[in-house]
């Protein structure tokens, strides 16, 4: 129905439409179920702008058209045990050895992760 | 990695990049239930 990628670029299967257009509907929504809502919420302010924003395009192509059509939840990760919602307390790292990524530290809990699918 | 999350596989995991203080040494990384670690 178009729910999800309301903010989202066109070219990634997204409505193209502004940030408080996508609050707007995410807000009437959320009124009834915040359950139905959610999915909206992560594709609207959640880790798929992150990953429009700052990801290569083979990423963004990977990712985000899957979302927008509903076929998958991308969750999030950032808390940790002494890092609340400043993310600039965050002590995992992610150092490159041998040609990867490498990451190392801990986390509270995940965002969405009950719901995220493959 | 442990993956302890429910039926998530794909996550956004916001981590320290370099030892740059602040936000500058910040970023995210996406990463798949099946990769190595």
């Amino acid at each position: 129905m178009g729910f999800l990628g309301i903010n989202i670029n066109k070219k990634y299967g997204g409505l193209g439409l502004s940030n408080i257009d996508a609050l707007l509907v995410l807000e009437e929504f959320a009124k009834v179920s915040s359950f139905v809502a959610w999915p909206i919420f992560e594709s609207a302010v959640g880790p798929i702008k992150a990953i429009e924003h700052f990801a290569n395009e083979d990423l963004k192509q990977k990712v985000i058209p899957e979302v927008c059509k509903g076929n998958l939840f991308v969750a999030v990760s950032m808390s940790e045990p002494h890092a609340g919602s400043a993310l600039t307390d965050l002590t995992t790292k992610a150092e490159e050895k041998d040609g990867n990524l490498v990451l190392n530290g801990m986390k509270r809990w995940c965002s969405g992760a009950g719901h995220a699918q493959g | 990695m442990v993956f302890r999350c429910g039926a998530c596989s794909r996550l956004v995991v916001y981590c320290r990049m370099s030892d740059e203080p602040g936000a500058k040494g910040i970023g995210a990384v996406y990463v798949e239930k099946d990769a190595e670690g």
